[in-house]
């Protein structure tokens, strides 16, 4: 009977012991996920087209808004053989990304004969800053002014210019 | 035999009582939880390998050849201990965890833990909270998929 209680009571210490080992660590899991988007890219689909003016022994702007609108301010008159439009850009990539925008800060358009002509004051809309939609697309415009120097030349004129987008 | 079982009772008892002495002075055991997953967030791949970090303390850098995205938000991961009040712990980060999507896989390697190991103490409430992060490889054009692994992390008594 007493070899039984010890034996019992030994059964028991190294139960406890044990019980104490087992309890000295603990681990849990853990998830951890990244998603590999695609890049954005930009296209142009619309250029900016200031339309037809007319130049004066004065200088002038035209400003062409991102929506499109044509205002002129100083010695120029407007022409309307031609329709007016602010450029338009498709930006795509991961959906609902926000992106900036980096836009020129002039540019200059030249002609066959003729000083050239420069434009700045570039704006944008979405500005700054585009947020693709859940598709991951959106569309961005661009407007400028452009700067008519006095009497210039009757032309064509023309140039390009950069806008870049950026994950931010 | 009355007088044993008397005796062999008392025995029982005594030991019981031991039991339950040991029981209450024995080191609670410790154990561990995680409340936020690790997250590297939205990664554009180029041509170029680079790698993406998630410091244990929040915020997210990059070197090489990856843009980061900002669809959603990146995160390190947190943990909650339970254990013994004020007693001293070690954190063991895995080496590295393998995340997997879309047929490819990237490795995340350099766990760090903030506060780093070797500098836990259960609270006097008996719990302690920490957070992980990691440095995720990104291969060379890795292909555009939603990636997830899972790791260990152990806490132990020091």
């Amino acid at each position: 009977m007493k070899n039984l209680a010890i034996t019992a009571a030994l059964v028991a210490s190294l139960g406890l012991l044990a019980a104490g080992a087992a309890h000295a660590s603990g681990t849990t899991g853990s998830y951890a996920g990244a998603e590999i988007i695609s890049a954005l890219s930009i296209s142009n689909n619309v250029g900016l087209e200031f339309g037809q003016i007319v130049p004066s022994v004065a200088i002038g702007t035209v400003t062409v808004s991102t929506a499109g609108v044509r205002s002129s301010l100083g010695g120029v008159t407007l022409g309307n053989g031609m329709v007016p439009t602010a450029s338009s850009f498709a930006v795509t990539g991961a959906p609902s990304n926000t992106y900036a925008i980096t836009l020129p800060t002039s540019i200059t358009l030249t002609a066959a004969a003729g000083a050239p002509m420069t434009v700045d004051t570039f704006v944008s809309a979405p500005n700054v800053a585009g947020t693709l939609d859940v598709t991951g697309a959106q569309t961005l415009l661009v407007g400028a002014t452009l700067h008519v120097g006095v009497s210039q030349a009757s032309n064509p004129y023309s140039g390009t210019f950069n806008v870049t987008v950026a994950y931010n | 035999m009355r007088l044993r079982a008397r005796r062999l009772i008392a025995a029982a008892t005594a030991l019981v009582a031991m039991l339950l002495a040991h029981r209450a002075a024995a080191v609670l055991a410790i154990d561990l939880t995680a409340n936020a997953d690790l997250g590297f967030g939205q990664i554009v791949a180029t041509t170029a390998a680079g790698t993406v970090t998630v410091p244990p303390q929040g915020g997210r850098t990059s070197s090489g050849g990856v843009v980061l995205g900002n669809g959603f938000a990146a995160s390190a991961s947190a943990f909650t201990v339970h254990g013994q009040p004020n007693a001293a712990y070690s954190i063991t980060l895995p080496s590295s965890c393998v995340l997997s999507g879309g047929g490819s896989s990237m490795t995340a390697d350099s766990f760090l833990s903030n506060p780093p190991s070797g500098q836990n103490l259960v609270g006097p409430a008996g719990t302690a909270s920490f957070t992980a992060g990691a440095t995720l490889h990104v291969g060379a054009s890795q292909r555009s998929a939603a990636y997830s692994g899972t790791y260990a992390i152990t806490v132990s008594y020091d």
